[in-house]
């Protein structure tokens, strides 16, 4: 018997729809040629755990 | 007890203790016991927040909402899906610019920070909304874990209640953030694996796909219609009554902290959102069909199921060999505790972190701090496993009203907060009240899940306008006007929307990086030959 086409349309399409939003947005920056600026003020890493993994005991 | 599930089930609790064991060292701060030193690797917190997203509603509610109600059930799916990609696009990256930029550890820390809010009301809001809901939470994956542990090994539910509490509790205590977001790896890649298999082994019991759907249609046509049979307006309300997760991702402190903890916030573009993404469909796919064929080997006579809900374990047992069944089990006992433990958190910090830090303004030292964080864990998780055994109808209550409740309470702040630099701390603090009060008075009091015509008074006029469709769903655009008509009303201060500006300003990908690396690839002597040539000293 199997599914209709509107049967198989509900599963698929939104399912290729969020593969397009995901490769749009994950590429937006290639796309653009623009990102968000960081630097280490912006990261922020925990400073006793960033000695902790230098001292190789990670 | 069957030794082969007991077996597969010992080896999953043996990689919960060495995590735990593991991520104990990197527990001394603060920052590290609840954000992971905003350094967690990007696979640990994309694969954690889809763990901590799904609970044990993806290995049980999901199929036995496809077991009863067939293809319609996927909008479900489809919104969970497309708000796992909202939260990455509209929440993620900025949200960890903005933790680093304050070095905020809780949702409330950060929109303190953001709104610049000296009243501490944000905050006490913040952590009244993440204390109702997230306790009641926490409880009710306590007693679905106590559920499924005594369905696997025959013992009492509140047996399996107390050894949910005590394996979780145990890690998170032991290795706080780490623990968590590297046991939700092991977690979420348990989930996807039951969920790849059991579907292709139900599909070969049933003897393929045509004869599964003829079983199907056999017994109710309307499992294989888009909408359940609903056509018009009716179809469409079917469609947002599932679909209508999508909004409530935006307000999950136990999601978006993850977004807050990970090493870099552009790497939550890529390969953050490709990771969640994969991961969100294999698991919807699998767990929809899971249960939709679940149906039909019921059909078919091939499986026994009492409760709809109990679907994925009913297949496991009937079709897999035991030690593999044990898997299984503990995939689901996985979406269980996967969720419990970040809730379990993320509540802690609320009162260790929000409350008694920062409004109270007690500050030990830094080991302190943290083994404050530990005691609150440890006493939360006791009350939680409290409500979880009584059965409260109070807790019950808030559990129904939990997702609209934190998706109306955080979800409209937090994304005009990070997209629109005109949003103030008054709008803020009554936007998150009325999130609070509406959802508890709307959904836990007059309502429910869904409007309807029968509620009194005026409420039964609006009740039939929307009929239908879920209260937090309309409550969550009724906030987001509430919140941008206050804060035209009022006025920012002219530094945190100067920082809002400076903050977001985007700049060319690579070009900068490309000048040092070619800088970098030069020789010394090049470098210094061609400063000479371009100064004209020689």
């Amino acid at each position: 018997m199997g599914l209709s086409g509107a049967a198989w349309a509900t599963l698929i399409v939104p399912t290729i729809l969020g593969i397009v939003v995901m490769v749009l947005y994950g590429y937006w920056d290639r796309i653009t040629g623009k990102e968000y600026y960081v630097d280490e003020e912006i990261l922020a890493y925990d400073e006793d755990l960033l000695k902790e993994l230098e001292g190789g005991k990670a | 007890m069957n030794s082969g599930v007991l077996l597969g089930f010992l080896v999953y609790l043996a990689i919960l203790a060495y995590i735990g064991w593991w991520a104990n060292k990197f527990t001394k701060t603060e920052d590290q016991y609840f954000v992971g030193g905003r350094k967690v690797h990007i696979l640990a917190a994309s694969l954690s927040d889809k763990a901590s997203d799904f609970s044990g509603w993806l290995m049980l509610g999901y199929p036995g909402a496809a077991f009863k109600a067939g293809l319609g059930a996927f909008w479900a799916g489809i919104g969970c899906l497309f708000g796992t990609l909202a939260d990455y696009v509209l929440i993620g990256p900025r949200l960890r610019i903005y933790a680093g930029k304050f070095r905020a550890i809780t949702v409330p820390d950060y929109l303190e920070a953001r709104l610049k809010d000296n009243t501490k009301l944000i905050r006490i809001i913040g952590a009244a909304i993440i204390l109702v809901f997230m306790t009641a939470y926490v409880a009710a994956q306590f007693a679905a874990g106590g559920k499924a542990l005594s369905e696997a090994f025959n013992i009492s539910v509140n047996s399996g209640i107390l050894l949910t509490v005590v394996i979780l509790t145990a890690y998170v205590i032991t290795g706080g953030f780490f623990a968590v977001v590297w046991t939700d790896v092991v977690q979420a890649l348990f989930m996807v694996s039951t969920l790849i298999i059991v579907p292709f082994l139900a599909l070969g019991k049933v003897g393929g796909f045509e004869k599964a759907t003829s079983l199907i249609a056999q017994a109710d046509p309307a499992k294989l219609h888009p909408f359940g049979g609903a056509v018009g307006i009716a179809a469409i309300i079917f469609a947002i009554g599932y679909a209508s997760w999508i909004v409530g991702y935006l307000g999950q402190p136990h999601i978006v902290t993850r977004y807050m903890s990970v090493e870099d916030p552009r790497k939550l573009r890529r390969p953050g959102i490709f990771i969640s993404g994969v991961w969100t469909i294999l698991v919807l796919w699998g767990a929809f069909f899971a249960g939709f064929l679940g149906f039909a080997l019921y059909q078919g006579g091939v499986l026994k199921v009492t409760d709809p809900e109990k679907v994925i374990p009913a297949m496991a047992l009937e079709l897999m060999p035991s030690w593999l069944a044990g898997f299984v089990i503990a995939g689901i006992i996985s979406a269980i505790m996967s969720t419990a433990d970040s809730q379990l958190l993320v509540a802690s910090s609320a009162v260790s972190r929000d409350l008694y830090h920062k409004v109270l303004g007690k500050e030990l030292g830094k080991k302190q701090m943290v083994n404050i964080g530990r005691v609150v864990v440890l006493a939360i998780a006791i009350i939680a496993m409290y409500y979880a055994m009584s059965g409260s109808k109070f807790v019950y209550a808030m559990v129904a009203t939990a997702w609209g409740g934190l998706a109306v309470g955080f979800g409209p702040i937090l994304t005009l907060s990070l997209w629109w630099k005109r949003v103030t701390k008054e709008a803020g603090i009554i936007g998150m009240a009325y999130g609070l009060l509406s959802e508890v008075l709307l959904e836990a009091k007059i309502y429910g899940w869904a409007f309807h015509p029968d509620a009194p008074g005026i409420f039964g006029v609006i009740g039939s306008w929307f009929k239908d469709v879920p209260v937090f769903f309309v409550n969550f655009f009724v906030t987001l006007v509430i919140i941008i008509i206050i804060s035209l009303l009022t006025k920012p201060p002219k530094e945190i929307v100067e920082t809002h500006e400076k903050l977001f300003l985007k700049v060319p990908v690579k070009e900068g990086e490309s000048k040092v690396m070619k800088a970098r690839a030069k020789s010394q002597v090049e470098n210094v030959a061609a400063f000479v040539k371009a100064r004209g000293i020689a």
